[in-house]
């Protein structure tokens, strides 16, 4: 007969080599943070699948039906998204209202970063009025632009002051001019996220450099095109990429100002999906959408990445050369 | 069988007679019981009370043992939250139930409505979408089927305190009715009294176009009136026109309508493309030098503003529009306006057809999810019942306007517009009963959408007006295919029955049901 006491130290034995097994295969580091991981993945796993199955298929809340009993039709929503001119056209006014505004934002920032980047007396309060722009929420600074560029509004009084005479156009509803104002509004907002970014870089510089090229006799202009902006290049990149993400989600200040109107000139993809997707409860057409704005910001970041990400490589491999030798 | 077996069989003794007494006193006492419960389709007793404020009480009071919880939540647009706020301890006394009240932006609510659509939350009992918004959410299986609850309780919808019809049928969807429509949002004319009354115009207008100065009946008058007024150098200007976006579908329906001509026939084709539909544009676009220049951007908002500073002959606006002209502390010219009839056109039968946009507005819904649906109705039948609107309608902080003819009757009430009583009665009342509904269809948003954004394309002059049309009307054959062309020509056809009677008489449409006449 077996004795009990063998038994049940050998039950106990069974039992620790499991769990020893378990920690063993994950540390207790891994098994803290796994519940947390858990559920963002679920957060982010779960509508991402449900987002995909909703633009495989045709699916309204109106249908009456649950979404998992929607018409299968396959990449249908994509063809129709790709064959209409006004999801195009909106997709290809953001990405040129993204152009312009990014371009114009870096260079106001650079430039004032350039201006403040060496001390004067009230540098710091300067400084504060400048970032100032980017405490506003969208949706105020949106208001006031609208505000501002109204018919009756000050920007056409200042105008009209400065021809001598009253001038009432109406921006906001010009099919040619009402982009600007938009671009206006978010350039004003946005340049100081631009300039703090700008000003880090430059502070960040090697000042022996800079000091060297001064003593051989460079020039401002010299030391800036040719030491400080190459410098500058990875910090350029990151900025033009952080603003870049933001500015494709644009919907504030077009909502506020435009509606994405006259009729759909001045639609952005963000607009143009609140309008297609929660106005209209087109939810599978959209979902398509989102997918496509999706891919295509990948590889444009991606494009966009691919110096920094080399520089970063190179470095990387440097260091383990040298670690080797 | 002998003597004494037949009267064994059929002599009254006394224990035969208590044994039948007491049994017929059970049947009595258990069919009387049978009262208490719910049958389907079974014909309800009206709830006792001698109007639709005390049914709804009683009707409460009959419930309220087996309500869940004790609190009803109601979602309400911005800016209309003073009436609830303002009636809620009126409630409150009354029944002991409480209301929680959570405003929502008013261009938003039927989109978080069609959240709680989606996820079958019983978050909100009681919603307040525009009933534009009504078929989307009914489809969406979040709106319940008031019918029953109303033959129930009558909410006194017809009879001398009745909604104004064709109002109340705003609210229905394929004849039953899922929305009380709360809010007569009826676009009036307003005009300059002043600058109608004075001589000089009078006489300067009389000669340059050969006939007097007066109220316009017909919309030749108007534009001609503009003209008149307009003066650019001197910053006066003909009208405010609604040319922006969300606004410019209205204005192009306002100017179809009295063609005779609807945006749909009978099998859900549209006709907007038409030669009444080209004519109707091309008469906005040339409307545009004489009018006001914020008329291509601003909402509701500007429009107030802009006519309160006193320089714009005439505008068609909502009710509210009317005591904002009067407040003085918002307006430079109280006492300055004239309500008027909204002018037609004159068909070829000789008859002047003159339509009146309803646009917007808002109508109690109740949530399928609810988990006290009749209490839900009832609080929406208490605050739309003719003694309760007629209380909070006035409440500052409140935008609902006047629907009931008790509130049109109520001098009190009319006060509130405007001093001259009885021509915003008599105006407010032809125009209410003139109405006629948006496109109150499933996708009813997405319509009128295009149509929007078409009209604006052609008054910016980037289409043309046939074009532009034409555009509008493939995109909604698009919509009316992927929602159901059966399913969109039922409820189109029964909306064609929801014009006013005058309206429907002129253009040969069908009578709306007519179980709401019969509640009484």
């Amino acid at each position: 007969m077996e004795n009990p006491s063998t038994a049940v130290s050998m039950e106990l034995t069974k039992k620790e080599g499991l769990l020893e097994r378990l920690g063993k295969w994950m540390p207790l580091s891994l098994s803290l943070i796994m519940p947390v991981e858990v559920i963002l993945l679920f957060l982010l796993i779960v509508p991402s699948f449900i987002s995909i199955w909703l633009s495989l298929v045709s699916w309204q809340p109106t249908f009456g039906i649950g979404i998992f009993q929607a018409k299968f039709i396959g990449l249908k929503n994509f063809i129709d998204l790709f064959t209409e001119p006004r999801f195009l056209w909106a997709f290809l006014r953001t990405f040129y209202i993204t152009g312009v505004t990014v371009s114009l934002e870096f260079l106001i920032g650079l430039g004032l970063a350039v201006l403040v980047y060496k001390p004067f007396p009230g540098r710091t309060f300067f400084t504060l009025i400048l970032i100032l722009p980017m405490m506003f929420p969208p949706l105020v600074v949106g208001n006031n632009f609208y505000m501002l560029f109204f018919a009756e509004g000050p920007i056409n009084a200042l105008i009209g002051y400065v021809l001598g005479g009253p001038f009432k156009f109406d921006w906001l509803s010009s099919p040619s001019y009402a982009i600007y104002p938009i671009m206006i509004a978010e350039i004003w907002q946005w340049y100081p996220l631009m300039f703090l970014i700008m000003i880090s870089g430059l502070r960040g510089l090697p000042p022996n450099q800079l000091r060297a090229a001064e003593v051989l006799g460079g020039s401002p202009w010299q030391i800036f095109w040719r030491i400080k902006l190459p410098q500058l290049k990875p910090i350029i990149l990151i900025a033009i990429v952080i603003r870049t993400m933001e500015i494709i989600k644009m919907f504030d200040v077009v909502y506020i100002m435009t509606r994405g109107g006259p009729g759909t000139l001045t639609e952005t993809i963000s607009i143009y999906m609140y309008k297609i997707g929660l106005k209209n409860f087109r939810f599978s057409y959209i979902s398509a959408g989102a997918w496509i704005v999706l891919i295509a910001s990948v590889i444009i970041f991606t494009y966009l990445l691919k110096p920094l990400l080399y520089k970063v490589e190179k470095f990387e491999e440097k260091i383990e050369e040298g670690a080797e030798e | 069988m002998n003597r004494e077996e037949h009267k064994k069989l059929y002599e009254m003794n006394r224990r035969r007679f208590l044994e039948m007494t007491g049994i017929g006193g059970l049947a009595v006492l258990s069919s009387t019981s049978l009262f208490g419960l719910e049958f389907p389709g079974l014909a309800h007793a009206q709830v006792a009370g001698k109007n639709a404020e005390e049914r709804a009480i009683n009707g409460v009071k009959a419930l309220k043992s087996k309500m869940k919880g004790n609190t009803l939540n109601i979602m309400v647009p911005s800016g209309g939250e003073g009436s609830f706020t303002a009636a809620k301890p009126w409630w409150e006394k009354a029944t002991g139930i409480k209301l929680n009240i959570v405003v929502v932006p008013m261009d938003q609510i039927v989109q978080k409505s069609m959240n709680l659509a989606v996820t079958k939350s019983s978050d909100f009992d009681l919603l307040l979408p525009s009933p534009f918004g009504l078929p989307d959410l009914i489809e969406a299986k979040l709106a319940l089927d008031l019918t029953n609850f109303t033959k129930k309780h009558n909410p006194e919808i017809a009879g001398p305190n009745g909604v104004i019809p064709p109002i109340y049928l705003f609210g229905m969807y394929k004849g039953k009715l899922y929305g009380l429509v709360t809010d007569g949002d009826v676009n009036s004319l307003i005009i300059r009294r002043d600058w109608l009354e004075d001589p000089n115009n009078q006489k300067v207008f009389a000669d340059k176009f050969g006939y007097p100065l007066a109220r316009p009946v017909l919309y030749k008058e108007l534009f001609d009136q503009m003209k008149f007024f307009t003066n650019r150098e001197k910053g006066t200007y003909g009208a405010w026109i609604f040319v922006s976006p969300f606004y410019a579908k209205w204005e192009f329906l306002q100017l179809l309508t009295p063609r005779g001509v609807l945006p749909f026939d009978k099998d859900m084709h549209p006709q907007i493309a038409g030669a009444e539909g080209v004519a109707a544009l091309e008469e906005i676009i040339a409307m545009k030098p004489y009018l006001h220049p914020g008329c291509s951007t601003g909402g509701w908002s500007e429009q107030y503003k802009a006519y309160a500073e006193g320089n714009i002959w005439a505008a068609f606006a909502w009710p509210s529009f009317i005591k904002y002209m009067n407040f003085t502390d918002f307006s430079k010219i109280p006492g300055k306006i004239a309500v008027c009839k909204v002018p037609g056109m004159k068909l070829k039968s000789g008859m002047i057809l003159r339509p009146c946009r309803f646009t917007f507005s808002w109508a109690y819904m109740v949530s399928r999810y609810s988990k006290n649906p009749e209490i839900t109705y009832l609080y929406s039948q208490w605050m739309w019942s003719p003694t309760i609107s007629i209380k909070h309608i006035p409440v500052k902080g409140g935008y609902f306007d006047v629907y009931r003819y008790s509130h049109i009757k109520s001098d009190e009430l009319l006060k509130q517009y405007d001093p001259h009583i009885q021509e915003v009665r008599e105006a407010l009342t032809f125009n209410l009963e003139n109405a006629y509904p948006e496109l109150i269809l499933v996708g009813g948003d997405e319509y009128m959408t295009r149509l929007d954004e078409n009209v604006i394309a052609a008054y910016q002059g980037l289409k043309k007006p046939d074009k532009a049309l034409k555009e509008t009307a493939d995109q909604w054959e698009e919509i009316t295919e992927r929602f159901g062309r059966e399913k969109q020509k039922e409820q189109w056809n029964f909306l064609t029955s929801c014009f006013g009677a005058n309206l429907r008489k002129e253009m040969n449409l069908p009578n709306p049901p007519d179980w709401v006449e019969k509640l009484g």
